[in-house]
């Protein structure tokens, strides 16, 4: 690991610090930590450890699954396109768990385990497309594809809603957001993001071999089917139990390699781990955003880095496209 | 010395048998010119012998043992390949692009000193030392070719199959790689194989020439005799002459057969 790889993931980790420090407190409610620590009986603790705590480990978590999954699907592809939201797998993955509306009286897990089966579904059919040396175009395609009908078929569910309150949760799938988040669907979800995170990092030295292609990558002695597999329950684990709980959140993904790529170089193995802190960054500073924005009721974080993250990309790719080009 | 041997090779690709019933040894510490004709099953050859395309029947071996049995990293340490499409997917420092070539070997780990001065050897042996520091995605087709010879000599492989190599370079270049990978055969007992285009090249270069045709072999032997012009005639349709001179052999196209 050179030199200038540690300077930005220590950079990176303290402006994170950072952020979880202002997240905490950060919100409708003042937290005055200096004060509280004073008395323990503070009503405002609550606050703190049950409101902000998940909210804040939630946007880490979910960020770090984004940024990471988006690094190894763009790695893996060899394409800069690429990334849960883009390919459909976080809408796969809202569509999992929407369906589960339908089942009576469903158990606590059904939920997330119904968004990991549907991210794990759209992950294994784009990759399967991509099995086999077709072109890249065709999974590009495929993916686009996967979000629009993924895309159609949780509309079709807000339509055909069984109850009013079943509408409310589906919106919630589709514009993302972290607010009143418990603690316990936090912890719940925390293993699985890990598990997918640890997942996908563990494909780092294939995809430096994929830079080479296929063949090349064959020849140094890589296993793509492994490699597919790995990236498969990865990004289903990382992305799908972090949609179950926060519905999508789009942008960080596809954002964060290209952000990284001009200060660490574009190796696809070294910007994993960077990329997971860079989605968390990125996710937590959207989080805080919407909560400093004054508007009545809170705009969905989903929406948010949709409209930030839009733009802001399109100024990069303007900057960056002689580069890609 | 380390033999490379196929045993009723037949391969197939799309469902279309491209080498047929195919036996070779090749052996180490010599440089293997491997010709025919576009779509004579050169490229696809050369990926079943080093590993990565499953014979439809037949098998590969290594020192007498089923090249498939291997296992990937194994296959992949002993068995360097270097494509002929150059395709570099990202715009990685030169340098860093030739440390892949060390990825069988490091597993896990990051780049030792020993590597560090291994992929300088490698930049070295195929002319790229000035191109360590560069953006590989800014370079031109022939710094590419390059770049990619030390990618694959960075491996150390004991057999370095590589197709079409020498395409794209500028003669200066296509000696001193050719020489290079002639050195490696000749002074550290690698197995050598090639494929080429230039017919004059292939003469000079190597020890032993194998023409395929059709999916069989159609010659099999030193240069004077593969090359000579029945051979040729029949592989390519093209009617030449092979001749000696004091810098050694050539081969003249004169015409269509």
């Amino acid at each position: 690991m050179s030199r200038r790889h540690l300077t930005v993931l220590s950079l990176l980790a303290l402006l994170l610090a950072a952020l979880v420090a202002a997240s905490l407190v950060t919100g409708r409610i003042p937290l005055p930590l200096a004060e509280m620590a004073t008395d323990p009986s503070d009503p405002r603790w609550a606050v703190l450890v049950q409101l902000r705590l998940p909210r804040t480990l939630l946007a880490v978590l979910i960020g770090a699954g984004l940024g990471l999954s988006g690094a190894a699907l763009q790695g893996f592809t060899r394409n800069p396109l690429a990334d849960p939201g883009v390919l459909g797998v976080s809408s796969a993955a809202a569509l999992g768990a929407v369906l589960t509306l339908w089942l009576p009286a469903a158990a606590g897990w059904v939920q997330p385990a119904a968004a990991m089966a549907g991210a794990l579904a759209g992950t294994g059919l784009l990759l399967a497309l991509a099995a086999g040396g077709s072109s890249m175009t065709v999974f590009l395609l495929a993916g686009v594809v996967l979000n629009t009908v993924a895309g159609a078929g949780v509309a079709l569910a807000l339509s055909l809603a069984p109850t009013p309150w079943a509408v409310n949760g589906i919106i919630d799938w589709l514009m993302g957001s972290l607010v009143d988040r418990s603690l316990p669907e936090t912890l719940f979800a925390a293993p699985f993001i890990l598990a997918g995170l640890i997942l996908l990092s563990s494909t780092g030295r294939a995809l430096d071999a994929l830079t080479l292609g296929e063949t090349g990558a064959r020849s140094l002695g890589i296993n793509l089917d492994r490699t597919r597999i790995l990236l498969a329950a990865g990004t289903a684990l990382a992305v799908g139990a972090g949609v179950a709980v926060a519905g999508v959140i789009g942008f960080a993904g596809l954002v964060t390699p290209h952000l990284l790529r001009p200060l660490i170089g574009a190796r696809p193995g070294g910007l994993l781990w960077p990329s997971a802190l860079g989605g968390a960054v990125l996710v937590l500073a959207g989080d805080l955003a919407v909560r400093l924005i004054p508007s009545e009721a809170e705009v969905r974080l989903g929406v948010a880095m949709a409209c930030l993250g839009g733009p802001f990309f399109l100024g990069l790719l303007l900057m960056l496209r002689r580069r890609l080009g | 010395m380390s033999r490379l041997e196929a045993r009723g090779l037949t391969l197939r690709r799309g469902g279309r048998p491209v080498v047929r019933d195919l036996d070779l040894s090749l052996r180490a510490g010599e440089v293997t010119v491997l010709l025919g004709p576009n779509g004579a099953g050169k490229s696809t050859l050369l990926e079943a012998l080093c590993g990565l395309l499953r014979p439809a029947s037949g098998q590969v071996l290594l020192d007498g043992g089923d090249l498939a049995a291997l296992e990937p990293a194994a296959r992949a340490r002993r068995i360097g390949l270097l494509p002929q499409t150059h395709e570099i997917a990202w715009p990685l420092e030169v340098r860093i692009l030739v440390g892949l070539g060390r990825i069988p070997h490091i597993g896990a780990r990051g780049l030792s000193a020993e590597d560090a001065r291994i992929i300088d050897a490698a930049l070295a042996g195929a002319g790229a030392t000035d191109l360590a520091e560069r953006d590989a995605s800014t370079l031109s087709g022939g710094e590419r070719a390059r770049v990619m010879i030390a990618r694959v000599l960075a491996g150390e492989p004991e057999w370095l199959l590589a197709d079409e190599p020498l395409a794209g370079l500028d003669p200066s270049y296509q000696i001193d790689a050719a020489e290079t990978l002639a050195r490696r055969a000749r002074a550290e007992g690698c197995g050598v194989v090639l494929t080429l285009h230039d017919l004059t090249l292939a003469a000079r270069i190597a020890d032993r020439v194998l023409v395929l045709g059709d999916g069989t072999l159609i010659a099999d032997g030193a240069p004077e005799t593969a090359l000579a012009p029945d051979v040729l005639a029949r592989a390519f349709g093209v009617r030449t002459a092979l001749r000696r001179g004091t810098e050694g052999l050539s081969v003249d196209v004169l015409g269509r057969a």
